[in-house]
């Protein structure tokens, strides 16, 4: 059976996963656009190369997250977030309702960045910790504090978020 | 380990991600299923973590975007604060490229081709477009997107329960992807597309013509307008089964 991947075919399986990524990232559908697209296009030209073509939607993901950080370097000076002390835990999570993907979505681009993309494929996929690691290329105990910690500041915000909903409309 | 330590442990807690080997998370179990106090903030952390996953799994994809990609077409950037000269000659470069890389494929529009891409897509991890039990909503999300939508079941598989579906794409051609439970807790897919698209007469009429394979079987027909291909990891006669039309 031929093993080279169809170029549609792998934009078929994989284009809302990376883009649902991209956006988790960017919040912009514009910029989710153009870092999907141009993932593609790197596959285009070098992702044939790859020999193990189970491993192309990892590759896509990595080369995705590659392509973020280029650009994220090149407008952001990185702020220096106070990383916070995990001993400050939520008491409760707060409840999500389907209403709030909004303030979810604003709350995951508040947190650390150097946490967004563990947090996003965390949820996003089924990834296991050791495929999230080689996706984002840090070591398997990073990405693990990575989430803990993400999710932990994620909590926070959103029950910040809810409270002050709440005290402007009790 | 402590009660806080635990809660620091299952912030990265999820039934689907986190796997019995992961030994931290195991005993942070063990320690909230003494604890009631940690038991119940781990009640509702699950709760968090099921709706931030449904949540975030449900962001929009721009319905023409994937057709966007496929052209080569590049949309333009407000990330990035590179020169507007710069930014247009890299878009020119991509449409240039994106142009030679995407042309369409070379490939004949036989049926044998179309069945082997069929079957390496059921064959490569597969999505679907649309997840529902209804029949119904299947066609709709098939006709709302282009895709054959009137295909015809046969008796066999209009008794099976549906599971969803997807638009696909062959030689800039929609088809149409119905997947099915089978019993044997193996999917089943249809793939139906326009008999015009694949001029090729080898496709049988009257009878399904069963193909057996390694690890996938085929059954073809082509009905009206439409030509049909079911594919299941199950053996040629009971594929053969699923295909007979007249019940």
């Amino acid at each position: 059976m031929d093993q080279e991947l169809d170029f549609e075919m792998l934009v078929e399986l994989h284009y809302p996963a990376l883009y649902r990524f991209a956006f988790s990232l960017t919040r912009q559908e514009s910029d989710a656009r153009d870092l999907t697209q141009q993932t593609f296009y790197i596959w285009a030209k070098k992702g044939t190369q790859l020999n193990d073509k189970t491993k192309a939607k990892s590759w896509l993901f990595t080369t995705l997250h590659r392509e973020f950080l280029v650009r994220r370097r090149k407008i952001v000076r990185f702020p220096e977030v106070d990383l916070g002390s995990t001993t400050d835990l939520p008491e409760v999570a707060p409840k999500l309702e389907s209403a709030d993907a909004p303030l979810l979505l604003q709350a995951l681009a508040r947190i650390d960045p150097s946490f967004q993309a563990a947090v996003s494929l965390f949820y996003l996929e089924d990834y296991s910790y050791a495929e999230i690691a080689g996706i984002l290329e840090i070591p398997l105990g990073t990405v693990k504090s990575r989430i803990a910690r993400g999710v932990g500041q994620l909590q926070r915000l959103l029950i910040t978020t809810e409270r002050a909903i709440s005290g402007r409309n009790p | 380990m402590t009660q806080h330590e635990a809660k620091q442990v299952l912030l990265r807690y999820r039934e689907e991600v986190s796997d019995s080997s992961d030994l931290e998370i195991k005993l942070a179990l063990e320690v909230a299923a003494r604890n009631p106090e940690l038991n119940e903030w781990l009640t509702t952390h699950r709760n968090f973590q099921i709706a931030a996953v449904d949540q975030l799994r449900s962001i929009p994809v721009p319905p023409d975007f994937k057709a966007v990609i496929l052209a080569g077409k590049p949309t333009h950037s407000v990330l990035g604060r590179t020169s507007f000269l710069a930014m247009a000659a890299l878009l020119v470069g991509l449409a240039v490229s994106a142009a030679l890389w995407f042309r369409p494929p070379s490939e004949t529009k036989t049926f044998a081709n179309f069945q082997n891409r069929m079957m390496n897509f059921v064959l490569r991890t597969y999505q679907m477009d649309i997840l529902s039990t209804d029949q119904a909503k299947v066609r709709e999300y098939l006709a709302a997107h282009g895709a054959p939508s009137d295909y015809a079941l046969t008796p066999a598989l209009s008794r099976l329960p549906v599971k969803g579906g997807g638009r696909l794409s062959w030689q800039n051609h929609p088809v149409g992807m119905i997947c099915f439970d089978l019993p044997q807790k193996e999917t089943l897919y249809l793939f139906v597309v326009d008999r015009a698209v694949i001029p090729d007469s080898q496709v049988p009429d009257k009878r399904s013509l069963v193909t057996p394979g390694a690890r996938l079987s085929t059954a073809t027909w082509s009905d009206g307008q439409r030509i049909y291909m079911l594919a299941a990891p199950i053996d040629a006669e009971a594929l053969a089964k699923l295909a007979e039309r007249n019940g």
